[in-house]
This record gives C-alpha cells, sequence and structure tokens, in this order.
C-alpha cells in the first residue's frame, strides 16, 4: 500500500506545476521548509537527550507527511530537501528499493542541488545523495544474499483488557497478540491466585515512573521493597515495543541478565534507552492520569510514597 | 509561540524581555515591593506566556500572611549593563582586513574583521554570559556553520523570515520587544538575522541527524565482533596441585607472621570492627491511628499562627522532610512553566498538613529529647521514651554491620551519624528518616582495632596454604611462558638485532630529512622508531609463539586440553556452578582477554581467583559466525547500538570546532 502511494506522490511531484498543490492552495516555500522540518522524525539532540532510534519511530506517519509536502512543492526549493529525506526515511522503513529510486530521482533531477554535490557525508566524504544511493545498493545487496529476520509490529489485544484496581481508583491495560507472551502468561497466572493482591505501590519518581509488583511491599518494611519477586525469573522477550508513556514493562535489576518474575513499572514518559535492555508487556488504555498522580505523591527516603498505595487486586480477562 | 521556542532553544527571549519589562519597570518607578497591581499583571503576563521565567524572583513572604510580593532589584533595561572587565572583541581600527579564509564548495571565500564584528554584535544580546562570555571561537565557529548552511540552501527567505519575527508574529508584544532590543542596542534587522541564522544552523544539523541509517552490512559487522566462534588449546596451573605438598609441612611462626603483617586482605577479615553502646528513642507517627487523632484533636482546630510558630521552631528538620519531587513547587527551575504567583508555595504550606498532625500528637518525641539533654545516665533516657509512650532501643557493643541488620528499618544514614559520633554526644535534634522520627544518644565507642598476632595465629595457617599455593601455581605458569619465550628468542634473536639496526637507521634517515637540530625532537623521533621496532618483534614472536607452545607442553609434561567451538559470552552464572571444571570453562568463555586475541595467538597468564587457577591459552581457531545465527531481536539491538554510535558521530562532526576543519579556516596572521 505504502508503495503505492510513494509512487504516486513522486509521479504527482513530477507533474504538478509550480507551487500549485492539489487543491489548488498555493503555499509559500518558506512555510513549507518548516513544514517538512516538523515532519521530521529526528532533531540534533542536545547532549544528553535521548535519540529516536529506528524501531521507535512511525515511518509510515513521516513518510506520508514528507510525500504530501513534496507534492505541495514540487518546483520550489522544497522538492529536493523533501525528495532526500524521503530517501532517508524510506530506507529507515525497510523500503531500500524505493528509497534508491528516491535518490537517483534526485540526482537525474537536480544534479547541481548542494545534496548532490557539496554535502557530505562525514565519514565517507561523498556527496549525500551519492553515499544514500550507495548504502542502498550496499543493502539490496547484502538482502539479496542473506535473510534479514524481521520482527512483526506489535498489536494490542482488545480482548485481553485487565483492571487493576488501586487505591487511587482502577486502572485499565491490555496486552499485546504477538508480543511478550510469556510475560503476559506470567502476569495473568499470577494475578489469578492473588499474588499481586495487597502489594503496593513501593517506588515513585514524579513523572517518570512508578513501581508495582513486590510481594515484599505487603508488610511494612520499606527497606525491603523493591527486593521481592515470586522466586523465579522469567527470560526476556524482547519486540519492536518502545518505552514510551503508558507502557507496563518488566523491572530487570541493574545487570541483571534476566526479568524480575512479578515487580513491573509504569512508565510516565519516554524512556528509549531501556528499549531491549527491559520486557514492555502491556499498556495502560484508561486511567493513566492517576498513576501521574500517584507519582507526585511526597515520599520517603525510600522513594515509597508516606501514603500508602495498595494494588488490592486484578480483574483477569474472562476465558 | 512553538516556532520561536524552537527558534530560540534554551535562550528564551520573551520571557527575558516581561521579566526585564516589569522587573526594569518597577525599579524605576523606585518601587522595591512590588504592589498587588503590579503582581496581578505579572500573572496575567505569565499566563499569557506558557514559558519559563525565574520565579524565584518571587517570594512569597509567608510570615506577613499578605500577598505582597519581593523582587530583587535588577537594572533596568536601558541601564548601561554591568561590566566585567574588557570586551573580549574589539571593535576593528581597519575593518576591511582580512581575518582569514575558508573553503566552501571549492571555493576560497575571505571573512574581513568587520563582518566579523558585525557577527559579534549580534550575537552578543543573547550569548554573552556573566557565566561564560562570548569568546571569538565562538562567533567563528557561528559564522562557518552559517556558510555550510547557505551551501546547503537553507538561508531563510524574506516570507520565512517573516514567520519567525516576533514583531510580526506577537503583535501584542510588539512594544516589549523594541523596548527590550532599544535596551540591548541593537537594529529590528539585526534580531531578526539572529533568529533567521540560528534557524539556518538548526537546519543544517537536523538534516544530518535525519540522514542517520544503518545498513545491515554494518550491523552483522557489529554483532560478528561479540560473537567470533573460538576453539583453543590450554594448560592449568591449579593451586590443589601445590596446596596438598605444601600441607605436608607446617608453616613456621616467622612465615605466619609476615603473612599477616603483608596481606591487607587477611588483615580485613581479622579486624575487630567499631562497635558502639547507644541509646535510640523512635517514634512512629503513622503507627497512631487515624482513630486515635481525630479523638485526640477532638474539637480542637490548629490555627495558622500557632502551627507557623512550630514550624519556625522546627524549621531545619521539618524542611529537610520535603520530598525532591516537591521542592521544584519551591524553585521552578529554567525551562519550565512557573506557577502563578497566588499558587506559589511555601515550605510552609508544603508542610502544613505534617505539622498539625505533629501538634496534635503532642509534640512527644520533642519533649523526650528536650528531657534527655539533661540526662545523666542511660537510664533517663530509656525512662524519658516510656513516660511519652515512645520505643526505647538500647544498642549493646553492636557492630555498624550487625546494626544495619537487625535494624534495617532505621535507615544507614542514622547509624552513619552514629559510628560518626564521640561517647557522650546526643543527635542533634529529632531527626526523621521518612517514615519514623527519632534521637540517639551515643554512651560508648571501641574504635576497630586489628588482633595482635598470637590472638589469630591458630586462624591464619588454612588461608596461607591457600595463598601460597596459589602463587606457587602462578610461578609454574610464569617459568612455563619464560620457557616458550626462550625457544622464541633463539630463533628471532638475529631477526630481532636486525630490526634494532633499520630502526635505529630509519630514525637518522628521518632526523637528516627533517633537518632536526633540537635535542628533545630528535630523541622522539627515534622514541617513534623503537615503538616501531617493538611491534615488529612483537609481530615476529606471536607467529612464533604458537609452534613452540606445543613443544613446551610436552616437556613439561602437562595436560593439554581443548574447548570450543565457543562464543565470548557474559558468564553471570558462575556463582550457580558447582562443577569446578564447569567453573574453569565459564572462566575461559567469558575472558576479555581471549576475546581480543588473533588465530594462532597465545596468552599471557590469565589467573582466576575463583577457581585458584591460572591459564595459558593459545586460539587454535577464530571463525566467523554465519548471518542466519543472528536472531531478530540481536538484528534490531545491533542496529539500535549503530544508531546511537552514528547519531553521536554525526552531533561531533556538526560542532563549530570540526566545521574548522572541514572548511579549512585559515587564520591571517
Amino acid at each position: 500500500m505504502m508503495r503505492f502511494l510513494i509512487n504516486g506522490l513522486l509521479i504527482v511531484g513530477c507533474m504538478t506545476s509550480v507551487g500549485i498543490a492539489q487543491d489548488g492552495e498555493k503555499e509559500s516555500p518558506g512555510k513549507l521548509m518548516i513544514e517538512l522540518e516538523q515532519a521530521l522524525p529526528r532533531s540534533a539532540p542536545e547532549q544528553g537527550q535521548p535519540v529516536a532510534f529506528s524501531h521507535s519511530v512511525d515511518w509510515d506517519g513521516a513518510i506520508e507527511k514528507i510525500g504530501l509536502i513534496l507534492v505541495k512543492g514540487a518546483g520550489t526549493k522544497v522538492e529536493p530537501h523533501a525528495l532526500y529525506m524521503l530517501g532517508c526515511c524510506l530506507f529507515n522503513s525497510h523500503q531500500v528499493e524505493q528509497s534508491k529510486a528516491t535518490f537517483e530521482d534526485l540526482k537525474v533531477r537536480f544534479p547541481k542541488h548542494a545534496l548532490c554535490t557539496t554535502a557530505k557525508d562525514q565519514r565517507t566524504g561523498k556527496s549525500l545523495v551519492d553515499q544514500g544511493i550507495e548504502d542502498c545498493s550496499d543493502e539490496l545487496r547484502f538482502r539479496a544474499e542473506n535473510k534479514i529476520k524481521l520482527l512483526p509490529t506489535p498489536e494490542l489485544d482488545p480482548d485481553s483488557t485487565t483492571v487493576l484496581h488501586l487505591t487511587i481508583g482502577d486502572v485499565k491495560i491490555q496486552f499485546y497478540k504477538n508480543a511478550a507472551l510469556k510475560h503476559r502468561e506470567n502476569f495473568l497466572k499470577l494475578a489469578e491466585k492473588g499474588f499481586y493482591d495487597r502489594t503496593r505501590a513501593h517506588k515513585v519518581v514524579a513523572g517518570h515512573v512508578v513501581h508495582f509488583g513486590d510481594p515484599n511491599s505487603k508488610e511494612r518494611n520499606p527497606a525491603r521493597w523493591g527486593k521481592g519477586g515470586p522466586g523465579y525469573v522469567i527470560d526476556h522477550e524482547f519486540s519492536l515495543l518502545s518505552h514510551k508513556r503508558g507502557t507496563i514493562t518488566m523491572w530487570r535489576g541493574t545487570g541483571r541478565p534476566s526479568s524480575n518474575g512479578s515487580q513491573f513499572q509504569v512508565l510516565l514518559k519516554d524512556q528509549p534507552h531501556l528499549d531491549f535492555v527491559q520486557t514492555p508487556f502491556a499498556e495502560i488504555v484508561e486511567g493513566i492520569e492517576r498513576i501521574d498522580d500517584l507519582s507526585r505523591v511526597q515520599r520517603n527516603q525510600y522513594e515509597a510514597p508516606i501514603k500508602d498505595c495498595f494494588l488490592n487486586g486484578i480483574s483477569t480477562p474472562k476465558k | 509561540m512553538l516556532m520561536l521556542g524552537n527558534t530560540l532553544g534554551s535562550g528564551n527571549f520573551l520571557v527575558r524581555i516581561v521579566e526585564d519589562l516589569l522587573v526594569g519597570g518597577c525599579a524605576r518607578l523606585g518601587e522595591t515591593q512590588m504592589t498587588p497591581s503590579c503582581a496581578r499583571t505579572l500573572c496575567l503576563a505569565l499566563l499569557l506566556l506558557p514559558l519559563p521565567l525565574a520565579a524565584q524572583a518571587a517570594d512569597v513572604n509567608d510570615q506577613s500572611g499578605s500577598n505582597s510580593v519581593s523582587i530583587k532589584p535588577r537594572p533596568s533595561p536601558t541601564a548601561p549593563p554591568m561590566r566585567r572587565g574588557p570586551d573580549p572583541i574589539q571593535k576593528p581600527a581597519n575593518p576591511d582586513k582580512v581575518r582569514g579564509t575558508y573553503e566552501l564548495a571549492g571555493e576560497k571565500r575571505s571573512l574581513t574583521e568587520g563582518a566579523f564584528y558585525d557577527t559579534y554584535l549580534v550575537l552578543k544580546p543573547h550569548e554573552d554570559k556573566p557565566q561564560r562570555p562570548l569568546q571569538e571561537q565562538q562567533v567563528l565557529e557561528h559564522i562557518l556553520l552559517f556558510a555550510e548552511a547557505q551551501g546547503m540552501g537553507f538561508e531563510l527567505s524574506a516570507d520565512e523570515k517573516d514567520l519567525i519575527n516576533p514583531l510580526k508574529t506577537q503583535a501584542i508584544f510588539k512594544d516589549a520587544i523594541e523596548q527590550r532590543m532599544k535596551g540591548w542596542g541593537i537594529t529590528e534587522d539585526q534580531y531578526i538575522r539572529y533568529l533567521a541564522e540560528k534557524q539556518a544552523i538548526q537546519r543544517l544539523k537536523n538534516w544530518y541527524a535525519n540522514s542517520v541509517r544503518v545498513r545491515s552490512s554494518e550491523v552483522y559487522e557489529m554483532w560478528k565482533r561479540d560473537n567470533f566462534l573460538f576453539r583453543v588449546s590450554y594448560v592449568e596451573f591449579n593451586a590443589d596441585e601445590y596446596e596438598s605438598e605444601l600441607r605436608k609441612k607446617a608453616p613456621t611462626d616467622e612465615e605466619l607472621q609476615n603473612f599477616y603483617k603483608t596481606n591487607p586482605q587477611i588483615q580485613n577479615r581479622m579486624r575487630i570492627p567499631t562497635s558502639v553502646t547507644a541509646d535510640i528513642v523512635i517514634f512512629d507517627p503513622s503507627s497512631v491511628s487515624e482513630e486515635e487523632i481525630a479523638r485526640l484533636q477532638g474539637t480542637r482546630k490548629i490555627k495558622r499562627d500557632e502551627a507557623l510558630v512550630y514550624f519556625n521552631n522546627n524549621k531545619e528538620r521539618l524542611v529537610r522532610q520535603i520530598p525532591s519531587e516537591d521542592r521544584p513547587k519551591l524553585y521552578p527551575p529554567p525551562g519550565e512553566a512557573p506557577p502563578p504567583v497566588d499558587k506559589l508555595v511555601t515550605p510552609f504550606a508544603l508542610l502544613r498538613e505534617q505539622i498539625d498532625r505533629e501538634l496534635i500528637l503532642g509534640n512527644r518525641i520533642q519533649a523526650a529529647f528536650d528531657e534527655s539533654e539533661g540526662a545523666k545516665s542511660p537510664d533517663d533516657i530509656k525512662n524519658a521514651a516510656e513516660k511519652h509512650g515512645l520505643t526505647h532501643l538500647r544498642l549493646e557493643r553492636t557492630s555498624r554491620q550487625t546494626a544495619l541488620t537487625e535494624h534495617v528499618e532505621l535507615g544507614a544514614s542514622l547509624f552513619t551519624d552514629l559510628f560518626n559520633a564521640q561517647a557522650g554526644n546526643l543527635s542533634p535534634g529529632v531527626q526523621f528518616n521518612g517514615k519514623v522520627q527519632f534521637f540517639w544518644r551515643l554512651q560508648d565507642k571501641a574504635v576497630s582495632s586489628l588482633p595482635p598476632f598470637d590472638q589469630v595465629k591458630d586462624q591464619l595457617a588454612d588461608p596461607w596454604y591457600a595463598q601460597t599455593a596459589y602463587m606457587k601455581a602462578q610461578e609454574a605458569g610464569t617459568e612455563f611462558l619464560n620457557k616458550m619465550q626462550d625457544a622464541v628468542k633463539q630463533v628471532t634473536d638475529e631477526q630481532e638485532k636486525k630490526i634494532d639496526l633499520e630502526a635505529a637507521a630509519k630514525a637518522k634517515a628521518e632526523i637528516e630529512r627533517q633537518e632536526l637540530t633540537n635535542e628533545q625532537r630528535k630523541q622522539l623521533e627515534q622514541q617513534k622508531w623503537r615503538a616501531w621496532a617493538e611491534n615488529e618483534k612483537r609481530k615476529i614472536r606471536s607467529d612464533l609463539m604458537p609452534q613452540h607452545f606445543e613443544a613446551v607442553v610436552s616437556e613439561s609434561g602437562r595436560a593439554l586440553k581443548q574447548h570450543g567451538p565457543f562464543a565470548f559470552t557474559f558468564r553471570t552464572d558462575r556463582k550457580t556452578i558447582t562443577d569446578i571444571e564447569q567453573q574453569r570453562i565459564a572462566f575461559i568463555e567469558s575472558n576479555f582477554q581471549i576475546k581480543s586475541l588473533g588465530p594462532g595467538h597465545v596468552s599471557p597468564i590469565l589467573s582466576d581467583i575463583v577457581t585458584q587457577s591460572h591459564f595459558i591459552v593459545r586460539v587454535d581457531s577464530k571463525e566467523e559466525p554465519p548471518f542466519d545465527d543472528m536472531t531478530a531481536v540481536d538484528y534490531y539491538q545491533r542496529r539500535m547500538a549503530a544508531e546511537r554510535q552514528n547519531t553521536f558521530t554525526t552531533n561531533y562532526m556538526w560542532t563549530g570546532f570540526q566545521a574548522q576543519r572541514r572548511l579549512k579556516w585559515a587564520q591571517n596572521r
């Protein structure tokens, strides 16, 4: 589908007359340039800021936005830049052939543009477009000789809605159909056994994360909270899931090779540095604002809320 | 607004304008305290601007209970700027003089002193900070990066400039912006030029950040490095071989005494730790039920004045109890939207609930503490605790480790303070650890000491056997390696001499070619060639070592063991392995030095304290793993790591310093 869209956009882009969008409205190249900049999935990060990794970027969304800018900006100074960025996005979304075609098209139509001449790739010294073509050729050659194993895009299972009954109100979560299935099974098994009942939120960091699921937190000794588990660990199940706000991820102690069997974290902000380090297995679909509030309560020296917040029970989906 | 915010990055222009306008405005009117109407104006401005303002400037005075806001006096925008010494960049006497040249798209360009100074004036109001004055280097980097952005066609057109011009997009602040620009001494053109050039540079960086892509071949290369398949042959030197022999004869007192004196590990094991005798009085406010609190409270309502007096008397302790996540409410950090003035919080407001609770509970622990200050015997403290219904805990000659294990709920910081105190000290007031309140008195303290040799002599024999056997095994390994190196040296001796002569000749030729006369430079050149010679000799020895390895093995009568194929792996499960042979294999499979060896190479002695063994390993083969062995998760994991690395490289490349290199900047001297 996306291939047809891209090919269609390229053709329309070539055929559209100067600066005229399909609906007849003319947009200034300056505005389009700003739109293009905003459509880019990555911005040059300041020091210490997280980088958006390719597996967590919505490439199809970015391609669609850039494609529309390409149509609107045909014949203007925006066109070669939009074509170049389209090529980059296509490459990162594994549509290598289309990416190569885009770079080649750019080179044929704008041979004297800076992207094809003076703007160099810093590692190789070639022009950005030539480097793009070379990367695509190398990738196609490599893929012809080797089969790349790609992970499926995770999908939420609407039939898996589970309710966490917290002192502060209910929170609804859903699991994935095709990712972290063992983690899902383990969580539901423990929930059905009542393992999580009357455990506390044992660690909170304002606007950042809330930790649950430690059986030690049933007792009133905060020094031992965060150190318990069900007596076993489970192997990681990494997937394309990124650690975004609302994600529920199984906790992994520093340097541990596996997931803790029961402790889980609710993330309240994006934390891409945890990708492929911890296993996300569910997502909040309702009530995240309650966890937001919980994260901001007064806490003690162990980072646990001073006023206890209990996980009173979990309602699992009916089989 | 968003666009402007992006444009300016961390330096927030509009906020500075409003801040200076209001503060400066008040200062001009001769006011040191802002009136309520003035404060309302500030609130309105803040609500209109979802941008950070230094809320630290406003400090609500709780004691007075009024809404008045005091403002730190700041110079008005029209006042001359504060001088910090001479301007680092002076106006050039000859603006047409060429400062330096650079190359862009193969074309040589000149930068004049006048153009340089113009850019300095444009940057100065925004980037010259009291902590970090604007330097020549920054101005040059800006000029070069902007030139590169121009080369890419990122220079903003007239319509783009209109879109980022706050005088056009934020008409409501037109007067404020104009006043601010007047204060800075810059024109509208200079201001728009600054915004436009910064935007073009940011665009350039964004373009490169989005050009980062990772090829599957790079991913495979990266994965391969961690997954080479090794086959190795190795010789073991185990301590247990020597220990049984050593145990036939008991160590002398002299040997044991020497062992005890020189071995810090054994000293640590024998050391008697510091112990304390102390009384601790504890009160857990949460142990009092809500019903009990309600009963105690009755119809009494704590008045604000009463609470404030209590707060002031216990300020130090109470303020420490404000959790870190609440502190930003007191001092909003730069970059975050501040709360409106009427919602600015104070420590007193944050702690009010807790203060009320403590007052209702009668402040029992403080009373016990006050009584304990004059206590003459330990029993007086116990009696004071009982009198006020508090928990009393006595530590008798207890070490820090024991105290921590047995009373973990009291927290580590209590014991740190206690063990750092002097005998007779009372804790500095009532303390709080987030859960309970407490105070302590240190009655007695015995500092750590090393017991005399005669007292521990009987416990030293076993560690002496173990350590001596381990050392003997290592000596055997060293002897083995020396034999191999000697055998190699016999063959390579002539070659090595030739290499040394060649290096000396090359150094001499290079010194002559460069016509070096400085003695230090000459020595440096000779050193460089000596290093080359050592490297060459090492290569020859490495090539020959494997040939002599097996000969020395058979001569020494030791067993040559084989292992493989295996991929290098972190064996975090070593603690769970009970079989000693498997432990040794786990050591080899996770040894970094083996991972870095090439096929045929022989390792130095590798020592493993866990199995008390030493190894000399030869890499028989090191093969690339097939691509098919890489799982999908491996693929994405490595791809992410490569992206992180490439993004870092890209960002580094776009620093101004690198721009000088790329554009071949040549300063006119």
